[in-house]
């Protein structure tokens, strides 16, 4: 079963309307309120859709700032077997909605970081192709060549946001 | 394509309607309105951008499609097509909310505000092709003005030159029904 049968991912122009419950479930304080808000939806039984999985990507210029992922742990359990399955053989809803933003970002950019501690997080984010960066938490995916410097300067001004 | 303008969706809708709907641009409409689509038009969505959908928030925290819209980026102007509304949907909202919803001017006359503020910047137009009675009210109410041309809706969002507006008029006609 492809979770594109129950699942769609996409860019909405408002965050807290559709992620507050989750962000303040993860993080105890509102969504962001700027774009760009990437949500997954749940279709239900009943063909209500569901925000059940959110990312935050912050537009800098040259890079974009991936954070503030979450992911509503009672939706999921609320899911039929088989759809849990579909989502595990997938790889996750976090994977899902990182992927999108990158495919809506990523060309309009040079670099992607997010900044992520989770031991759970961790194990998707290089299917992103996120590297470490030699600063605490701080991952990057360069998606142009790019010289030594010029990637020494992204970092230094992605970690000036930390925590993201 | 540009993003739209960098406004608060919030303040498109009024008070009343802002904790039960959502209006939003969406990056493909399938998934949400193929039903509806298909039962009011006979055929699927529009495969290409741009989708606004407008959702109603149920207490159960579950969303539902109440109204779509397709607006259409053609050169310098914007079609509106394939606008839709679910009766059965807002049929299932609690009186009062379908209250508000009917007396703040309907699902319809919001996406297309919602529309011409986040798209202003977009385009120098917006057309739109409408032959119903009923739904012409709406559009009328909500900024359209008619043409000469039967049918086809315009509004004029920013200062042009009348030579430029008969110019992209004669290029929406010629288009065609959309």
């Amino acid at each position: 079963m492809s979770i594109d049968k129950f699942i769609t991912v996409t860019e909405v122009d408002e965050g807290p309307a559709f992620a507050d419950a989750l962000f303040q479930r993860a993080y105890k304080k509102p969504a962001p309120d700027f774009p760009h808000h990437i949500v997954a939806f749940y279709r239900r039984a009943d063909g209500a859709q569901v925000p059940v999985s959110y990312v935050h990507f912050t537009d800098c210029g040259d890079m974009f700032l991936a954070g503030g992922a979450a992911t509503d742990g009672n939706i999921l359990r609320s899911m039929s077997a088989e759809e849990q399955a579909a989502l595990n053989e997938y790889g996750g809803l976090m994977l899902a909605t990182l992927r999108h933003g990158f495919m809506l970002y990523g060309p309009r950019c040079e670099a992607i970081f997010t900044c992520c501690g989770d031991k759970r997080a961790l194990e998707t984010t290089p299917k992103l192709g996120f590297v470490e960066t030699g600063i605490q938490y701080l991952l990057v995916n360069f998606l142009r060549e790019s010289s030594a410097r010029r990637r020494r300067e992204m970092t230094a001004k992605a970690a000036s946001f930390m925590p993201f | 394509m540009d993003a739209g303008e960098l406004f608060d969706p919030r303040e498109v809708l009024p008070e009343s309607l802002r904790e039960i709907i959502t209006i939003t641009e969406v990056d493909r409409a399938d998934f949400f309105i193929t039903d509806l689509f298909t039962r009011k038009f006979g055929h699927p969505p529009p495969d290409f951008p741009r989708h606004l959908v407008a959702l109603y928030r149920a207490p159960d925290k579950g969303m539902h499609l109440i109204g779509y819209s397709h607006m259409m980026p053609f050169g310098d102007v914007y079609l509106s097509g394939g606008s839709c509304s679910d009766g059965e949907a807002i049929a299932r909202m609690h009186p009062h909310e379908r209250e508000a919803l009917r007396a703040a001017g309907g699902i319809w006359f919001w996406i297309l505000k919602y529309a011409f503020r986040k798209y202003a910047d977009c385009c120098d137009a917006f057309f739109g092709h409408c032959g119903d009675k009923r739904a012409l009210e709406v559009a009328l109410a909500a900024g359209f003005i008619q043409t000469a041309h039967e049918h086809i809706i315009v509004n004029w969002h920013k200062p042009l030159q009348d030579n430029f507006k008969r110019a992209l008029t004669a290029k929406v006609v010629a288009l065609g029904k959309f």
